[in-house]
C-alpha cells in the first residue's frame, strides 16, 4: 500500500519525484449507499476530462469498488448512477450532476474554483517514485425519493396537462433575500419552489416527481378544464385539497420513499370584476391604433408567479371572471407604441393606475379608473476609473405582476444623466444593462438609490422629491486596476 | 354515425336559451360522463352519467361560435352552434374520437433507464416534399418510461433524441429510430387505430453510432477578442428543435471544433444567433450542413460581426388599391416594423441578423392590426420560400420586395351529407398544391359555404369531424382518399361549385 500523503505534506518530496517519462494517475475507490454505507454492486462510473467528453466506463464489483487508471494528470469530472440512486445534492435544485476530482500533482494544485462544474471530490492521494499519483475515494450515492399521483377535476374525471408543484419551507438565507419565493410566511420563512421533472399530469392525470431528497414536501395542483389556461373557477388546490398553502398537508418523505399523492382540484366560483379605463381629462387624445391597455389583478403577496386572474379588455372596458374574495392590488396601465413601430418591447407607458381593491361575495362593477400620468425617475450612470462609457439600456418593472415589455430607455454615454419616464406605480425593481464591446463584458456594480442599494431589490414609487439614482458600472480594466 | 349541427335558436329580443345535448364514444356509441362542453368563454358545462349536456346560451347574436368538446382519452372536439333568429333547437349529439396512446421504454446499453426526449413522427408534405415531421413528442421519466397520448389513428415513427439531457449521454448517443437504426429506412412503421393503445415499445440504444462532423471558424480581420465562442449544431427543418448541441471554441487556439454520434439529416451551425435579437458588435454565423452517411470534416464557419443594416423595400398590391395606413413588419428578434409611405417604399432600419417572417399590416382605428395575405416575398432579387428570409451574412444593398395578394377569390363548396339531416355537421379542409394543409371550416347539411383563397391550385375535402387537420398533409392519408379530393384550379373572383362527399378515416 503506497504511503497516503496529506495536502500538507512536504513540496520538496514531490517536487524531486522527477517522472522519465510522462506521469499517469489512477484512482480506485468505492460507490456506497450515503444512508447505510452499503456498498452499490453494479453501478456505472463515469470518468472525464470534461462535461460532454466520451468517458472511461466502469461498473462496481460486488464490493462496489472501481478502478480507473492511465489518467491525465488533471481535473476530472466523475459520475456514478445506479437505478434508484442519484449524486448528492441539496433542494431546491434539481437531479445533482458530475463532481469534480483533482487528479494533479498536489503541487499543482490550485484553488477549488478551476474546478468549473462542482466544488469536488473528496480524495487521497499518493505519489510514487515515478510521479504517478495514486488516489483513492469514495462515492457515495443518494437512493432518490419520488412522489407520484393522480390529478382529477373536481367532477372526478383524469384532469390532464395540470401543472404541478413541490414546494419546501425554509429560512431567507442571508444575500439570498432577493431570490423568488413563492411566499413569505408571518414566521420568517418563506415557501420555495422544489425543481420536479415531467412536471404536469399526463392524459390520465398521473404525475411523477422523481429525484428527491428527503424532506418535508408540499404539493400543489394547478389545472383547467378543457385545453388552454382560461380564467375558470378551478383553483390550484394544494395536497390533499386545501386552497391555501396554510391548510396544505405536508408530505414526508423519507430516504428512498416512494410516496403517492393524489390531488382532486377544487372549484371554487368567484365573482366578476369589472369597470373602464380612462385617461387623464387633460391628455390629449389618444391614437387608438397605437394604444394599448393593460390591467392586472394580483394579490398584495405576489411575486408574480402565484395563479392571479386574467382580464380581458375590450374598447376600454375590462372584465375579470371567477375572482376569489380577498384583497388585490389592481395595476392599470395606458401604453403607446412608437407611430412605426409594432415591436412588442416598443411600448411606452403613459397613464397609471395602482389601486387597491376588496372583493367579497358579490360582483364588483362600474370600477371607472381615471388613470395618471405616470411619475418619473431621476438619476445618473458613472463608469468606474479606466471604463470607457458605454450606452447603458434601462427598465422598470413592477414586481408581481406581468407587464408590457416597454421600451428600455437608453442612457446615452455622454454625462449619463438620465430620466425614466412613465415608472410603474407601486413595488418595482430597475434592471440595467450595459452595451459593452465583445469580450470585454460591462456589468453594473451598483445601483442605489439615495444611498440605499437597490439592486435586485424592490423599491417603492413614486419615489420622494428629490431623490435620485445612481449607477455604478465596472468593466475588465477596472477589475485590473484594483 | 353522424356529427349534428348545435343550433340555437336565438333572437336578440329573446330571453337566453340553452344547448342541449349528448355525447357519445364514436366506436362504441356508448354516451361519455364528465366531457367539459364549453364555448370561446364561460359558462361550461360538463356532461352527466348519460353523457347529456346543457349549456346556456353566453352569447346573443347571429354570429356562429365554436363549442369545444373536451375530456381524457379522447380527442378535442369541435362543432358549432349558430346562434340565428328563429331557428329550432336541434338535440346535439356529438361523437368523440378515442385517442390512440404509444408508450415504451428506453434503455442504454448497460440497461440503465435513459432519459431522453421522444418524438412520434409522421410523413408529411411540406411544400411539395414528402419528409417526417413530428407529430406529438415526450420524454422519459426516471425510469425511462414514455407515454405519448392524443393520437388519431394513423402510422407513426417513433425517433428517441437523446442529443440533450443526460451528463455523459450528451454526445455518447445518436438519434434512433425505433426499432434501432440511425436512418428514417430503418424506422418500422407504428400503425394505431383509433383508440388503441399500442404499448411495451422498447429502445436499447447503443452508443457510439452515427458520425463525426468536425470544422473550424473562420473569423472577420477585425475581430480581436480571445473571448470563448459557442458553435451550436441543430437540426434544420421540421417543426421543432429534435437536436442541439454546442461546442466551445477558442479563437486563440486552432479555432476547432467536433461533434461525435450524429445521425444522418440536415443541421445548422450556428454562432451567435438564437431566438433573441444579436447585439450589435458580437459574432454570428450560419452553415447548413447535411450528414449522410459518412463523416464531415474541414467544415469551415465563416463568422461575422453583427451591424444594424437598413434594408429598403416596395409594397406592391396586386389588386390595385391599397389602404390608408400600412406597415411592414418582419416578424422575429424585435419584429422591427416600417410605415409604409404614398408610393409604396419603406426602409425597415437598424435590421440585425437572425431570421425573420416578412407580414404587412393595416393600421385599423379599432387598434387591431388587419394582417393582410401576401403573394410574394422576394429578398435580393429572389423569391423567399415561407415569406421566410435569413439575414445571416451582410446585405450588400439588398432589397425586399412585398405582393400583397388579391384575396378576393371565392371557391363555393358544399358537404354530400345525408341529406335528410339537414343539421349534420361536417368540415371542409383546404390543401395548397404543395400538400401544405391551410385551415379548415364547419359546414352543416347542405349549406354551400364560400372559401376565401388566393387564386391557385387547392385540394378540397369534406370530413366527418374537426379531428383532421392532423391528417389533411398525410400523403398516405391523401392517397388514400384521392378520389374524394378533387384539385380545384381556382380563378380570381367567384368560382364554380365544388360538391364533396364526406370522408371518415
Amino acid at each position: 500500500m503506497p504511503r497516503l500523503l496529506s495536502c500538507c505534506a512536504p513540496l520538496v518530496l514531490l517536487l524531486s519525484a522527477s517522472p522519465s517519462r510522462a506521469a499517469t494517475a489512477m484512482i480506485e475507490g468505492h460507490v456506497i449507499d450515503q444512508a447505510t454505507g452499503q456498498p452499490i454492486a453494479g453501478a456505472r462510473v463515469s470518468l472525464a476530462r470534461d462535461i460532454g467528453d466520451e468517458p472511461l466506463l466502469a461498473r462496481t464489483d460486488d464490493r462496489g469498488h472501481f478502478e480507473f487508471s492511465g489518467l491525465a494528470l488533471a481535473i476530472h469530472y466523475i459520475y456514478a448512477e445506479r437505478s434508484g440512486y442519484m449524486m448528492p445534492g441539496a433542494p431546491p435544485s434539481s437531479r445533482p450532476g458530475p463532481t469534480s476530482v483533482d487528479l494533479r500533482l498536489p503541487a499543482a494544485q490550485g484553488p477549488a474554483s478551476l474546478a468549473r462544474y462542482s466544488s469536488g471530490l473528496k480524495v487521497d492521494k499518493s505519489v510514487n517514485s515515478d510521479g504517478a499519483v495514486r488516489a483513492q475515494t469514495t462515492l457515495e450515492l443518494v437512493r432518490y425519493g419520488v412522489i407520484t399521483g393522480k390529478i382529477t377535476s373536481p367532477y372526478g374525471t383524469p384532469l390532464p396537462g395540470a401543472r404541478m408543484q413541490l414546494f419546501m419551507k425554509g429560512p431567507i438565507l442571508p444575500g439570498a433575500e432577493h431570490y423568488p419565493v413563492q411566499q413569505r410566511l408571518p414566521d420568517g420563512q418563506a415557501v420555495f419552489a422544489v425543481a420536479c421533472e415531467n412536471s404536469s399530469s399526463d392524459d390520465r392525470g398521473e404525475f411523477r416527481c422523481a429525484f428527491l431528497t428527503a424532506g418535508t414536501y408540499y404539493l400543489r395542483a394547478e389545472g383547467w378544464p378543457g385545453n388552454g389556461q382560461w380564467a375558470s373557477d378551478y383553483r390550484a388546490t394544494y395536497y390533499p385539497g386545501a386552497l391555501d398553502f396554510e391548510s396544505a398537508k405536508p408530505l414526508q418523505l423519507a430516504v428512498g420513499q416512494s410516496i403517492r399523492a393524489d390531488v382532486q382540484v377544487k372549484r371554487l366560483a368567484g365573482v366578476r370584476v369589472s369597470g373602464r379605463l380612462s385617461a387623464p381629462p387633460s391628455a390629449p387624445e389618444l391614437d387608438d391604433t397605437r394604444t394599448q391597455y393593460w390591467v392586472t389583478l394580483v394579490p398584495p403577496h405576489s411575486r408574480g408567479d402565484d395563479p392571479s386572474p386574467s382580464a380581458t379588455v375590450r374598447d376600454r372596458e375590462f372584465v375579470f371572471e371567477n375572482v376569489l374574495p380577498g384583497r388585490y392590488y389592481l395595476r392599470a396601465s395606458i401604453f403607446e407604441r412608437a407611430a412605426d413601430s409594432f415591436d412588442s418591447g416598443d411600448w411606452t407607458p403613459l397613464y397609471g393606475i395602482l389601486r387597491e381593491v376588496e372583493v367579497g361575495s358579490n360582483d364588483v362593477a362600474g370600477l371607472d379608473l381615471v388613470l395618471q400620468p405616470l411619475p418619473e425617475i431621476e438619476g445618473k450612470v458613472d463608469f468606474t476609473s479606466g471604463c470607457a462609457a458605454v450606452p447603458v439600456t434601462l427598465q422598470v418593472m413592477p414586481v408581481g405582476s406581468s407587464y408590457i415589455s416597454q421600451r428600455p430607455l437608453k442612457v446615452d454615454s455622454a454625462g449619463g444623466r438620465f430620466t425614466l419616464r412613465g415608472v410603474p406605480l407601486g413595488l418595482v425593481r430597475l434592471w440595467a444593462s450595459p452595451h459593452y464591446p465583445p469580450a470585454q463584458p460591462y456589468w453594473v456594480q451598483a445601483v442605489t438609490l439615495d444611498g440605499r442599494d437597490i439592486r435586485n431589490q424592490d423599491f417603492e414609487t413614486p419615489l420622494p422629491t428629490g431623490a435620485s439614482v445612481k449607477i455604478t458600472v465596472g468593466c475588465p480594466a477596472s477589475r485590473s486596476a484594483r | 354515425m353522424k356529427t349534428w349541427l348545435l343550433g340555437i335558436a336565438l333572437a336578440s329580443a329573446l330571453p337566453s336559451q340553452a344547448l342541449d345535448g349528448v355525447v357519445v364514444d364514436q366506436l362504441t356509441g356508448a354516451p361519455v360522463s364528465g366531457v367539459y362542453v364549453r364555448t370561446h368563454r364561460a359558462p361550461y358545462c360538463i356532461t352527466d352519467a348519460g353523457g347529456r349536456f346543457h349549456l346556456d346560451s353566453p352569447v346573443s347574436s347571429t354570429e356562429t361560435w365554436p363549442v369545444f368538446f373536451d375530456r381524457s382519452g379522447y380527442i378535442l372536439q369541435q362543432s358549432i352552434a349558430t346562434l340565428a333568429p328563429g331557428e329550432s333547437v336541434a338535440a346535439a349529439r356529438i361523437e368523440l374520437t378515442p385517442q390512440a396512446v404509444v408508450s415504451g421504454t428506453v434503455e442504454d446499453e448497460d440497461g440503465f433507464p435513459l432519459q431522453s426526449p421522444v418524438y412520434l413522427l409522421g410523413y408529411r408534405l411540406v411544400n411539395g416534399r414528402r419528409q417526417l415531421k413530428i407529430i406529438a413528442g415526450s420524454a422519459t421519466n426516471d425510469l425511462g418510461e414514455f407515454r405519448i397520448a392524443g393520437l388519431v389513428a394513423g402510422r407513426y415513427y417513433l425517433r428517441v433524441a437523446p442529443g440533450r439531457g443526460a451528463f455523459y449521454g450528451a454526445g455518447r448517443y445518436a438519434d434512433e429510430y425505433y426499432p434501432a437504426g440511425l436512418h428514417e429506412a430503418e424506422a418500422k412503421p407504428i400503425d394505431v387505430r383509433a383508440g388503441q393503445e399500442v404499448t411495451g415499445l422498447r429502445m436499447r440504444l447503443k452508443p457510439n453510432l452515427g458520425f463525426r462532423i468536425s470544422g473550424h471558424i473562420v473569423l472577420p480581420p477585425e475581430y480581436g477578442s480571445t473571448a470563448t465562442i459557442s458553435v451550436g449544431l441543430t437540426n434544420a427543418g421540421g417543426n421543432a428543435t429534435l437536436f442541439s448541441r454546442g461546442a466551445l471554441v477558442q479563437p486563440d487556439g486552432d479555432r476547432s471544433f467536433t461533434w461525435r454520434n450524429v445521425a444522418p439529416g440536415d443541421y445548422e451551425l450556428r454562432v451567435g444567433v438564437g431566438v433573441s435579437s444579436v447585439l450589435s458588435g458580437t459574432l454570428y454565423a450560419r452553415l447548413p450542413v447535411h450528414v449522410d452517411q459518412s463523416d464531415l470534416s474541414g467544415l469551415e464557419l465563416r463568422c461575422h460581426i453583427a451591424q444594424p443594416v437598413d434594408i429598403p423595400g416596395k409594397l406592391i398590391f396586386a389588386a390595385g388599391a391599397r389602404p390608408r395606413a400600412m406597415s411592414v413588419i418582419l416578424w422575429g428578434p424585435g419584429s422591427p416594423s416600417a410605415r409604409v409611405g404614398e408610393d409604396g417604399t419603406f426602409v425597415l432600419k437598424g435590421i440585425m441578423p437572425g431570421s425573420y417572417t416578412a407580414g404587412t399590416l393595416e393600421l385599423t382605428q379599432t387598434g387591431r392590426d388587419r394582417p393582410f395575405q401576401l403573394q410574394s416575398v422576394r429578398y435580393a432579387g429572389r423569391e423567399a420560400p415561407g415569406r421566410r428570409i435569413g439575414l445571416f451574412a451582410p446585405p450588400g444593398g439588398a432589397s425586399l420586395e412585398i405582393t400583397v395578394a388579391d384575396a378576393s377569390a371565392v371557391l363555393p363548396v358544399r358537404a354530400l351529407a345525408d341529406p335528410s339531416d339537414a343539421a349534420t355537421v361536417s368540415w371542409i379542409y383546404l390543401v395548397n398544391s404543395e400538400g401544405n394543409y391551410l385551415y379548415s371550416v364547419a359546414t352543416r347539411g347542405d349549406q354551400v359555404r364560400g372559401l376565401n383563397l388566393l387564386p391557385g391550385e387547392y385540394r378540397v375535402f369534406a370530413a366527418r369531424d374537426s379531428t383532421y387537420g392532423q391528417s389533411a398533409d398525410d400523403p398516405d392519408f391523401l392517397a388514400a382518399h384521392e378520389k374524394d379530393m378533387p384539385l380545384v384550379h381556382v380563378q380570381a373572383g367567384k368560382n364554380p361549385l365544388v360538391e364533396l362527399r364526406v370522408i371518415s378515416r
